[in-house]
């Protein structure tokens, strides 16, 4: 196993979190619980245009 | 050993040594869990050929599963260690128990937990929690302040270059400490497996007398167990991927029996263990407000 270190610098509501999260995305490292739980918390917070914010 | 086990295993060994260098009454949070065990184990390295020269704590909520609590006093008395029990005497009077009170964790965890450090005037207060398990526990700095009520404020940390940790503080307030916040829920188990390290046989699936309720699993580890409409008793084969208070802490099926199996298991998993914890999803943002409030 292979360890990376990321870091992200931005000021507030830059994306960094959303980076971050978008990377564990792409490499299939969110669990189904996880991912059903971003969905609910999406639906209670997000714009109704966007689907998903990670 | 892996090299990934190994790098987790130092760091984990020098934020101990570190932190334990600018402490005046450090206690270890001992929750009988898995991280807890390899927690304890890293301290016996820290430390070794020295016994563990902290005191360890466990919150008993009265609640615990009954196999943690013996595993407990066995590891005590096995390794010789100053280990210490607290429990909230003023909720188990009152009758405070999970299936009527939704204050419970409050109660019997958080508020036991603060009278306890309160007691204890600790400073530097050792955790298992790791950064993989929660949303909050993932933001969490490896030393992090506490103000001297117990609270949490994600926002006001102690500024610090990398691992050069900033222990200032004032007079009353804490550091909670997280030597373990990097690793994984598998690295725990690759830990395990390579130290030959002990733990409690509940991680490991048997036979074993269940609650079938809302298609989760909670052992039936007592009569105090209150069955709600709807609810079957089963016996299947069952394990637990995390350990809390029984009533609380989902299991789950699996035919898992020793730690390569265990491994297998989780590898192919698609959920996260987490998911049994009930408390942690009892609103959005939940543990997060816990913390705030000084819970673990």
């Amino acid at each position: 196993m292979r360890s990376v270190s990321i870091m992200t610098c931005g000021s507030v509501d830059d994306g960094k979190s959303t980076l971050l999260g978008r990377l564990i995305y792409e490499t299939n490292n969110l669990l189904e619980d996880q991912s059903k739980y971003l969905y609910q918390l999406n639906k209670k917070f997000a714009k109704k245009d966007i689907e998903v914010v990670f | 050993m892996k090299s990934h086990l190994i790098k987790l295993e130092e760091e984990a060994i020098s934020i101990i040594r570190d932190t334990y260098a600018n402490s005046e009454k450090p206690v270890i949070l001992y929750s009988i869990g898995k991280d807890s065990s390899v927690l304890l184990e890293l301290f016996k390295k820290a430390f070794y050929p020295v016994t563990i020269p902290v005191p360890l704590l466990h919150i008993d909520t009265g609640w615990k599963f009954k196999e943690m609590i013996s595993f407990r006093n066995y590891i005590y008395k096995k390794n010789k260690l100053n280990g210490l029990v607290y429990s909230n005497t003023k909720g188990i009077k009152a009758g405070i128990n999970p299936f009527n009170h939704s204050n419970y964790t409050e109660i019997m965890k958080t508020d036991a937990l603060k009278n306890a450090l309160k007691l204890g005037n600790y400073d530097f207060i050792y955790g298992g929690a790791r950064r993989d398990e929660e949303a909050s526990r993932s933001k969490e700095k490896v030393v992090s302040h506490r103000d001297k009520n117990n609270r949490w404020d994600p926002t006001n940390q102690n500024i610090e270059p990398w691992y050069i940790f900033n222990t200032l503080k004032r007079s009353e307030e804490s550091f909670r400490v997280f030597p373990l916040s990097n690793w994984t829920e598998l690295n725990i188990w690759e830990y395990i497996q390579k130290e030959n390290i002990e733990i409690v046989p509940l991680y490991f699936a048997k036979k074993r007398k269940v609650v079938v309720s809302n298609n989760q699993l909670f052992l039936y580890d007592d009569n105090r167990y209150q069955l709600q409409k709807g609810d079957v008793i089963k016996e299947l084969d069952v394990r637990f991927r995390t350990l809390g208070c029984y009533p609380l802490t989902a299991g789950i099926e699996s035919n898992a029996k020793n730690i390569n199996e265990v491994i297998k298991e989780i590898t192919k998993s698609n959920f996260s263990e987490r998911s049994g914890r009930l408390i942690d999803y009892d609103k959005i943002g939940s543990m997060e407000l816990k913390k705030r409030d000084g819970y673990f």
